[in-house]
C-alpha cells in the first residue's frame, strides 16, 4: 500500500530512502488524483522491495508542497538518493509512470 | 463557499469587460470565496485570477494537460489540477462549485453555461448559476431562453434557475443569498 507522507516524516521516508521513491502528491478534491490513486497502489505492489511508492496530501503538507514548488496535481515526484530525479505532471497512463520509474534503475 | 467562473480566454475584446472581470475577482478575493476557473493565463479568466491573487484571495485552476502543454495556464494561481480531458475539466469544476457565474465568453463558455443550467434542471447542481451581463452581452442567450419557454421546451419555473445581472456587485449581492434550487428536480424535468 501506498504509504501517506507528510511534513514531519517526509526527510525520513523520502530523502533517506535507499530505494528509489514515487511521491504522489495529491488532494482529497482532486478528480484526477483519485484517478491515479489506483494506478499508485499497483504500481507500489508491482515494485514492493525495489521501489517506494508515496502519497503526500498537499493541503496536509504545505512544508513539502511549498518546498517542491508543488503547485499542480497530480503531480508525481521521483526521487533517487535524496533527490528529485523526475516528475510527472496530471493523469497520464499507467506506463507513463513505469517507465519513468523504471529509469531509475 | 467555493464559487466556479466561467470566462472568456479572449484578449481582444473590449476593455470594460476585463475591467468587470477584475472588479469580480477583486470582490471574490476581500469576501474570502474560494474561487474555481478554467486555469487559464489570459482574457477575462486571466483577469479574475489576477485580481484575486493581488488581493490575497485563492483561486484553483482546472486545466487539461493538452491545455498546460501549450502553455495557456496561468503562472501564479493558488493551485491547479491537470485534467486528462475538457470533459473531465468541467466535472471537476462542478465538483468544487458552490455557485457559478458566467461571464462574457465564446462557445466554451457559453457550453460550459448551459450544462450548469441543465445540471441544474436536473438536479445533479444546486448551486446558484450568475450570469454576468455586462455591457448587455447576454441579451440574445435570454431572448432565447425566453423562445424556450414561449415554445415550451422548457418551464416558465426554469427561468428561476438562473440570475442576470449587470455588474459585479450585484453577484455578490445574490452569491451572499446562497439560495439553493429546492425543486423537485425528476418533477420539474418532467415535461
Amino acid at each position: 500500500m501506498a504509504l501517506a507522507v507528510n511534513d514531519s516524516n517526509f526527510d525520513e521516508v523520502v530523502v533517506k530512502s535507499d530505494k528509489p521513491v514515487m511521491v504522489d502528491f495529491w488532494a482529497e478534491w482532486c478528480g484526477p488524483c483519485r484517478m491515479i490513486a489506483p494506478i499508485m497502489e499497483e504500481i507500489s505492489n508491482e515494485f514492493s522491495g525495489r521501489a517506494l511508492v508515496v502519497k503526500c496530501d498537499v493541503d496536509n503538507s504545505p512544508g513539502v508542497a511549498a518546498k517542491f514548488g508543488i503547485r499542480n496535481i497530480p503531480t508525481v515526484l521521483y526521487f533517487k538518493e535524496g533527490k528529485v530525479a523526475d516528475k510527472q505532471v496530471g493523469a497520464v497512463p499507467k506506463n507513463n509512470f513505469v517507465s519513468k520509474l523504471n529509469a531509475l534503475f | 463557499m467555493t464559487v466556479c467562473i466561467f470566462a472568456s480566454s479572449s484578449s481582444r475584446i473590449n476593455i470594460e469587460y476585463a475591467k468587470a472581470a477584475s472588479e469580480l475577482g477583486t470582490l471574490l478575493a476581500r469576501a474570502d470565496m474560494d474561487v474555481v476557473f478554467g486555469g487559464g493565463g489570459i482574457g477575462l479568466m486571466g483577469k479574475v485570477a489576477d485580481s484575486v491573487l493581488e488581493n490575497n484571495g485563492r483561486i484553483t485552476g482546472v486545466i487539461p494537460v493538452f491545455m498546460k502543454e501549450e502553455g495557456w495556464d496561468h503562472p501564479g494561481v493558488t493551485k491547479m489540477i491537470i485534467t486528462p480531458d475538457m470533459g473531465e475539466r468541467k466535472r471537476q469544476m462542478f465538483s468544487l462549485a458552490d455557485a457559478v457565474v458566467a461571464l462574457p465568453g465564446g462557445v466554451g463558455t457559453l457550453e460550459e453555461l448551459t450544462e450548469a443550467i441543465t445540471l441544474k434542471q436536473l438536479g445533479l447542481f444546486r448551486g446558484s448559476i450568475i450570469i454576468l451581463n455586462t455591457l448587455n452581452f447576454y441579451r440574445s442567450l435570454t431572448e432565447f431562453l425566453d423562445n424556450m419557454v414561449e415554445g415550451q421546451f422548457l418551464r416558465d419555473e426554469h427561468k428561476g434557475m438562473w440570475q442576470i445581472v449587470s455588474t459585479p456587485d450585484e453577484v455578490m449581492e445574490y452569491l451572499s443569498r446562497n439560495e439553493s434550487w429546492i425543486h423537485d428536480p425528476r418533477s420539474i424535468a418532467k415535461i
